[in-house]
């Protein structure tokens, strides 16, 4: 029975990840190219060497804290369209701390940290200040904000004490500052010799492996603590369902509304300084659109449901295709874009769990029917 | 059984059974909803399906109309076996529904929506207006179904749309007519003619069915009535036969009263005062215009009057949910007027809201954490800000034992899927668990069986009797005349009197109401 209800809570994801790539390779086979290879392709890129599933798993980091954090503010009532600006604003911080700040190793990372989530946060309350203040709408404030991010990322690029001429990126983020475990190390005399002697190592030492997962991971459990055993959690979740209950039962709307802001613009900055710290090259690079990892953090709560933990799994999954993609473009030329395609597709039947329902039902039906048959 | 039989062979003319459900049940999950029902209707006759909420009145309604699929028994109409599959096979069939809440396009016309799914075209597929107005037109004058064809549905009143429903139901030529709780959503006046409406059908010949657990109505206009009790059917009997005691009581299974018992009162000091209170809508309309009145502890204080007359804005104000222009609201004394409603609540106020389901209830939430809705903090439940569940789980239990919320052992699921009485109770077992020295009840027992609303008013006379006050505001002359010892009428956002209920009488209080009367405050 409990097996029964497990699966059906996570039937309709799986129906329309499968339908995904099902349309997906329709669209693969109308544009000539060939749909077995192509995903062959995408799964050996996934799994095929310790460096692609380290890699997949790296960079799944800032994709599932994303998503957490639109899936945090989606289980308040709130829709924070704003993660990708909360993102920008982390990356900012951790640039300029990193680049400026002079701290042991450990702690440089720890201040840039909590620093990024801080100013992320406020960046994410502003959001929340503005609805309850003024009740101006979360999704145009967010929108809005998401902007100014990016502004403020050309501006604080533009700085000539940040810039390094000739490459157009910042200065290099100081080794303390990094969040990265094992880069560098292959450069060094130690790294080269086990390098040598190991060809699997030697793939493993190449690899993004930073402490990202690991806080991603803290942090989706901290927010399922938070929503499911706490008073505060209590709290935001029953003002995500019905905010009027809420107000009656004598709750604090207004700054619970203003502290889920915060707390998902925190984690979507944090996001962003792990993506900065984690991963080569360690720069702030000029940048001419938003990354769209705030943007992508919508669709993979979507998939996680808005489960804190689900969003773990979502984020492993989106950069497992985005990764693999990058094989199957070389192997087997199918162009990375389809991707795109297949998330879209995998959003647009998401959307449509009654679509899922119905074929359960027929399919509950002709097992009935043939059972009655049998009789 | 034998009587239930005999019943229905002993019916007076030799009239054809329209519907014929025999040996019907449902179960949903665990849960038999019903138990080898037998119903049958006469044609030509309004026949009352009455029942408490949650007694498989809706289920059973739902099969004839192949929205549900009985697991065993049979549908005869007109004596024809038949499968009823789905709502196509029944309009088929010649059967209509209209559900309690309106399948109308709001943007469309009248003659739109009736004919929407089965319109009427020309050549190449030209939906054919004028045909379809004509139609409809004609339809409604055969019936008395007054209307405007070529008025949008969102311009017009719920007891309209009611009647778009019926003649979409009639267009579709429906010769039996399901009517889910008509009246629930309905004005006085529009139930006086939806009950003439549904007199001229039967009279011309259509079968009605009438699910509703409104005594009085089924005495006004039907014919029969079968009585549903937790999936059975306990008996079908003709209306003119029994009272509205009689039957109230077969419904619930047991006794019933419904006029409440009181011991006589015994008035403590004052502990809630509201003196000229002035609050404004939205628009800035005054809708509070200087509203005065105290409440003691040992009483029930009602306050009467029409809908619209400022009521809602003087709970929200006294709620703190609404900022009031000047005055006071004062309980023991200590001033609440525009705080926090959290201030009202610690100040040992509980409120029952109007509207349960917006404001009382987290519809998704277990009924568990609605029952901590309010007191999550308290330091029985939470330990440094973590919620102590097993400690929860026996205090809801505890509740739901003692209120006796059905189904048992509910704890766990969503307040959603208890029916409208039993949601009730999970606020009323929150608000009173907090042993509230003042209980505003706003229409308590709104859209309720006679079973519940005798529960609350049950609940209500214990709180006074335990030496509380209870402020009652209510639509309900009948409720406020049955259970308030004293009784304040609004009217135009003024008490217009306050009377000892005993030295009144309906006629007095409902002159009051529509602003007769003369306007003076009593002690």
């Amino acid at each position: 029975m409990r097996r029964l209800e497990f699966a059906k809570r996570f039937m309709p994801t799986v129906f329309a990840l499968f339908s995904g790539f099902f349309v997906g390779a329709l669209f693969l086979i109308l544009t000539g190219y060939d749909p077995i290879r192509s995903y062959a392709a995408m799964l050996e890129g996934v799994f095929s060497r310790p460096k692609y599933l380290i890699q997949v798993i790296s960079k799944s980091a800032p994709l599932a804290l994303t998503g957490l954090s639109v899936a945090f503010a989606f289980k308040c009532g709130l829709f924070n369209i704003g993660s990708e600006g909360q993102y920008t604003i982390g990356v900012i911080v951790a640039t300029l701390l990193g680049t400026k700040l002079s701290l042991p190793f450990g702690v440089h990372f720890i201040v840039i940290m909590l620093a990024g989530m801080i100013f992320a946060g406020i960046w994410g309350a502003i959001v929340g200040f503005l609805k309850v203040k003024f009740g101006i709408n979360e999704v145009v404030t967010a929108i809005m904000l998401n902007w100014i991010a990016l502004h403020l990322h050309r501006y604080v690029f533009s700085f000539p004490w940040l810039l390094v001429k000739n490459i157009d990126a910042s200065q290099e983020i100081k080794e303390t500052a990094r969040s990265a475990i094992l880069h560098g190390f292959i450069a060094t005399p130690k790294g080269q010799t086990l390098a040598a002697k190991n060809a699997f190592l030697a793939d493993i030492l190449k690899t993004d492996l930073n402490f990202g997962i690991f806080l991603a991971i803290g942090a989706a459990f901290a927010i399922h603590h938070l929503l499911n055993s706490t008073t505060k959690g209590f709290e935001l979740r029953a003002m995500g369902i019905n905010q009027e209950a809420s107000r009656f039962a004598g709750m604090n709307i207004k700054r619970n509304v203003i502290l889920s802001m915060f707390i998902s613009g925190a984690i979507s900055g944090l996001a962003g300084v792990i993506q900065l710290t984690g991963f080569g090259p360690f720069r702030m690079t000029n940048l001419a659109a938003f990354e769209g990892y705030g943007l992508e953090g919508i669709y993979i709560a979507l998939v996680a449901n808005c489960s804190p933990i689900g969003c773990i799994a979502s984020g492993l999954f989106f950069s497992a295709i985005k990764c693999g993609s990058a094989l199957m473009q070389i192997e087997v030329g199918t162009p990375r874009e389809i991707i795109k395609i297949i998330t879209g597709l995998i959003i647009f039947f998401i959307a449509i769990p009654f679509a899922y329902k119905l074929i359960a039902s027929k399919i509950q039906k002709t097992k009935k029917d043939t059972i009655n048959h049998d009789e | 059984m034998i009587e239930k039989e005999e019943q229905i062979l002993t019916a007076p003319e030799e009239k054809i059974i329209a519907v014929s459900m025999v040996g019907i049940q449902k179960s949903f999950g665990n849960h038999l909803a019903l138990k080898n029902v037998d119903f049958n209707v006469m044609q030509g006759t309004i026949h009352a399906l009455l029942g408490e909420n949650g007694a498989g009145k809706s289920t059973l309604m739902n099969i004839l109309y192949g929205l549900h699929k009985q697991d065993t028994g049979s549908i005869f109409i007109n004596g024809e076996p038949v499968a009823i599959k789905n709502p196509k096979v029944a309009i088929e069939h010649r059967i209509g529904m209209v559900h309690q809440h309106f399948m109308l396009v709001p943007t469309f016309t009248v003659a739109q929506n009736i004919m929407l799914g089965s319109e009427l075209t020309k050549w190449l597929g030209v939906v054919d207006f004028k045909r379809a107005n004509r139609e409809i037109l004609k339809l409604s004058c055969d019936y008395g179904l007054a209307i405007d064809t070529r008025k949008k549905i969102e311009d017009m009143s719920v007891g309209m749309q009611q009647r778009v429903e019926i003649l979409k139901a009639l267009y579709r030529g429906a010769e039996i007519l399901i009517l889910d709780e008509p009246t629930a959503v309905l004005t006085l006046q529009e139930v006086d003619e939806l009950m003439k409406i549904l007199r001229s059908l039967a009279d011309a010949g259509k079968t009605i069915i009438v699910i509703t657990h409104k005594l009085n109505e089924i005495k006004q206009v039907c014919d029969y009535c079968t009585i549903i009790r937790r999936g059975e059917n306990i008996l079908t009997v003709q209306v003119d036969a029994y009272s509205e005691q009689q039957l109230a009581s077969m419904m619930v299974g047991r006794d019933i009263a419904l006029t409440s018992e009181k011991k006589p009162i015994n008035p403590k000091d004052t502990i809630f005062e509201v003196r000229d209170l002035v609050v404004d809508d939205d628009r800035g309309i005054r809708k509070v215009d200087g509203a005065s009145f105290e409440v003691r502890g040992g009483e029930i204080f009602g306050i009467a009057g029409v809908d619209g007359n400022g009521q809602q804005e003087l709970v929200e104000a006294i709620t703190c949910l609404r900022k009031s222009k000047s005055g006071s609201v004062k309980m023991h004394g200590k001033e609440l007027q525009n705080t926090t409603i959290l201030n009202v609540i610690e100040s040992g106020i509980a409120i029952i809201p109007e509207d349960r389901q917006r404001s009382g209830l987290v519809m998704k939430f277990s009924v568990e954490e609605n029952m901590l809705l309010k007191r999550y903090k308290n330091p029985a439940f939470s330990n440094k800000g973590k919620l102590q569940k097993n400690k929860i789980s026996r205090f809801a239990n505890s509740l739901i034992e003692k209120l006796d919320i059905r189904p048992p052992n509910c704890a766990q699921l969503p307040v959603k899927k208890l029916s409208g009485g039993n949601q009730q109770k999970v606020v009323i077992a929150r608000e009173m668990s907090s042993n509230p020295d003042l209980l505003i009840a706003v229409q308590p027992t709104r859209g309720l069986d006679v079973g519940a609303i005798e529960y609350v008013h049950k609940e209500l006379i214990r709180q006074r009797d335990s030496g509380k006050a209870v402020l009652l505001i209510s639509l309900e002359l009948n409720e406020i005349m049955g259970v308030a010892d004293k009784t304040a009428v609004i009217y135009n956002g003024k008490i217009a009197k306050i009377l000892n209920t005993k030295e009144t009488n309906e006629e007095e209080i409902g002159m009051l109401m529509t602003g007769g009367g003369n306007f003076a405050c009593a002690d």
